[in-house]
Order: C-alpha cells, then structure tokens, then sequence
C-alpha cells in the first residue's frame, strides 16, 4: 500500500484507516485528560505549602547561620499559614556541660499512660489514622518477686533431667521467674489502674551514647547532639527505615502517611530538632522533648507524671536527680549486653 | 551472499521525495510530524495523568494497622528481654564510660 495518501489533483487527503487512528489518539488523549483533571490529589495540610526551598534545602549541620535563619524563618511563616497561630521553630543548641539522663522507677509507674498522652500532645504526634505515640507501656504480669532470690545463681537442687523453665530475670535467679512472666501488652485497657498482678514498662528513646541508628543511617539525618540527645533532621531524611530496623529498643516510629494533627491541638511552640510537624515518609522519636528540656524546663513525661515515677537530671552533675538515683537506688540494665550505652536507666527503690 | 550490497545501493536509488518536491509539498510532512508529536505529547501527558490518578484512587493500606504491626513486632521482642540489677561497681563503671564518652565526642579528650 502507496505511503503517499495525497490524490493526484493536489487536495491533500487521508485514508479512512488514517482518520480512525488519530481519531482514536484524541478520543484517548481527552479522556486521559479529563480523568487527570478530575482526579483532585489529596495534598496534606503539612506539604502543601512546602517551598522549592524547603525541598532542596541543605543538611542542617552544613547550613551557613543566615540560611539557617531563612529555613528557620520559612518554617515559621508555613506552620503559621496552616494551623491558623503563631508558630515559632526554635533550634536553641545544646547546653555546655550537660549530657541529659533518664531514670525510670519500675515500681512506682501505675500503668495509667498519662505520659503517653502528654507526649502526644506535647511533641505534635499524629492524632487519628495512624495515633503515633513514642512512648510505649508494656503491661507485664507481675511474678513473685522476692528480693532474696535475686542473683543467687543456680539453685541446688538444679538437674538435667528436669531442666527448669526460666532464666535469670528481674528479682529472680536462674530457674525462678520472678518479673518479665508475660508477652507484654501495648494497648491494654484496663478500667483501673494499677492492676493487680500486673506491672508497668515504659519505653521509650534511649539516647543511646553510641546509638546504632546513627551508625546505620545513609544520609546523616539521624546524629547525637552534644547534650547527648539523638536528633533527627526532618527534612534531610530519606525515609529508608535503616534506623527502625537498627533501633534494639523498637523506638522510633515511621509516618506511613500524611500525619493527622488537628490545628486547634498543634503545639505552637517548638523545635527545629523536636516536636515541629513532621511529614510523610519521615522517622521520629521521643528527643527528651528539646522545645522544653533546652530551655531549662522538664520533659512533659516527667511534669504529667502522677506518681513522681520519672527522674530526668544532668548526668555530669553529681548533685542531679538522675546521678543520686545512679548512686543509691537498684538499677537494672539489659541482660544481654548490647553496647549501646542508653542514658534511660530502671531502677527500684 | 552479496545481499548487503545491494542493501547499501538502496538509499541513494531512493527518490528524495521532500527536496526534490516543490515548497508546498514540502511542507505538509513536516506539519504531519509536528501534528503527530503534538498527539503525541498530549497523549503521553494524559497517560501520565491518567496513570497517577488510577494508582492514587488504589485504596492503601491502613495507616493505623501499619503502624500496630510495627509495634506489636516490637511489644513481642521487648518483653522477652531479661533485665540484671547492676552492682554497685556496675553503676560507677557505666556513669564514668557515659562520662569519657561524651568527653571524646566533644573533643575534651
């Protein structure tokens, strides 16, 4: 079949296969179209005003003070714009002569999760689909515990035959269960707390002194800052979980989707390195709430606690809460040693 | 056998039809190239938005059962831990290695 579809007289012309295909392209062309221009993309409140310069912005720690100041500042007019308030980032550094401490104790905690709460509302976390929360309380059955037993090895009468079913736990020996008897229990609902039998287990960031989430994270976002906290900055990270899966202390938590943070909840006050909103396909983690602890203030875990629970303190001031429980109460630490050196430590009284 | 070279006489047994023809005719393949990558673009364009707007209209995966999967995972390995009172030479030990630490990283040593 002849290419040239032009008739002879000089009238140029097509055939009717010719006409059907490009009426066919347009017919797709405008449907395809259409269909884009009715789909409306679902913007979250959080991205929909991020800037060319927000997203090709520098890596905190090699920004010049004056493009700090600039990030700083756009930060501030954009969370403005969107929770409809006065929102200040602050990026206050970390003190000289201070490396922050945590001290938990394990027997007085009651289960009743107000530090979660608090920290949720503290530090902006995502509300509703997904609620994100940093800190997490095991609910644990409480064995027999008995301070005699605790590190006295193997009993005697101890035989291979009937090998015993436990190893060594809290305020047991060897062959005698005595804490951790349980799966812990994340969401538990219980209609009065303390439970009987039961115990509590906050967790949360350690602020590890030789963190493996900084050691494996490929961007850099993720550092120790002099104060001994680990930061994270927002915008420098990739989202490629390396420090979820790094983290043995199950930490840090992923935002699978656009946070849900509910204008009139928003905290205006916060911190480039802490609780400012975060986006989607970012990490996050308790950071010892810098907006307030670098201001001289305590964490609001600590502040919201009922039952006085929760010690925070200067680790090199031998006069801090956290050093006198150091040095005079029961502190435990991880079985298996995992080299981490956390700076969140359990204790009894 | 010497089929190739006949193939390579061919192009230049092959009319130039474009500059051998007059300017007006010229003219009309050159509008059906620019025609056809007009479609062309438009096409690619609306596939694009036709492509993005299919995968966004997918329903996801439910944020919040995401999110307890990662933490039920991590409920499970945590209460497995066993836990050690530490001894009072423990505790001096772990308070001046947290110290020198911090000290290194700071440079003070």
């Amino acid at each position: 079949m002849p290419k040239d579809t032009r008739r002879d007289d000089g009238e140029s012309g097509e055939t009717r296969r010719d006409f059907l295909r490009k009426a066919k392209n347009y017919s797709v062309a405008s449907l395809a179209g259409t269909a884009a221009l009715m789909g409306t993309p679902r913007v979250a409140k959080a991205t929909k005003n991020v800037t060319w310069a927000e997203h090709f912005q520098d890596h905190y720690r090699l920004m010049t003070e004056e493009e700090k100041r600039e990030a700083l500042d756009r930060l501030e007019k954009r969370y403005s714009e969107e929770f409809g308030k006065a929102v200040t980032v602050d990026d206050t550094p970390a003190k000289d002569g201070v490396l922050l401490g945590y001290a938990l104790n394990i027997q007085k905690c009651i289960g009743c999760r107000r530090c979660v709460k608090a920290c949720v509302r503290e530090n902006n976390q995502s509300r509703n689909d997904p609620e994100i929360e940093w800190i997490r309380v095991l609910r644990m059955e409480k064995g027999n515990f008995s301070a005699e037993d605790m590190d006295k090895g193997y009993p005697d009468h101890f035989s291979f035959e009937k090998p015993a079913k436990f190893g060594p736990q809290v305020g047991g020996n060897a062959y005698k269960a005595a804490g951790v008897t349980l799966e812990g229990q994340h969401y538990y609902e219980a209609e009065k707390v303390p439970e009987k039998d039961a115990f509590y287990f906050p967790m949360q960031c350690m602020q590890c002194e030789k963190p493996p989430c900084v050691k494996v994270c490929p961007v850099r976002t993720t550092y120790r800052d002099p104060d001994g906290v680990v930061v994270i900055d927002y915008n420098w990270c990739i989202g490629c979980r390396m420090c979820i899966g790094a983290c043995p202390y199950w930490a840090r938590r992923f935002n699978w989707g656009e946070p849900n943070l509910p204008a009139d909840e928003m905290n205006p006050k916060t911190h480039y390195f802490g609780n400012r909103p975060r986006m989607k396909g970012v990490v996050e983690k308790c950071h010892f709430c810098l907006q307030r602890t670098r201001k001289g203030r305590y964490p609001a875990c600590v502040e919201v606690c009922p039952v006085g629970a929760r010690k925070f303190g200067n680790l090199l001031d031998p006069e801090s809460e956290v050093r006198k429980v150091l040095a005079r109460k029961r502190v435990f630490r991880l079985k298996a040693e995992l080299n981490t050196y956390p700076k969140f430590f359990y204790f009894i009284d | 056998m010497f089929g190739w070279k006949r193939q390579k006489k061919k192009p230049s047994q092959v009319p130039l039809e474009v500059t051998d023809a007059s300017t007006d005719e010229a003219v009309l393949p050159r509008r059906g190239f620019f025609a056809k990558a007009a479609i062309g673009g438009v096409a690619l364009g609306a596939t694009g938005g036709l492509a993005k707007v299919t995968i966004s209209s997918v329903p996801s995966e439910d944020l919040q059962e995401l999110y307890f999967k990662e933490a039920q995972a991590g409920d499970k390995v945590l209460s497995e831990r066993e836990y050690v009172e530490m001894t009072g030479r423990e505790k001096e030990e772990m308070v001046e290695d947290l110290i020198m630490h911090h000290k290194k990283h700071l440079g003070d040593l």
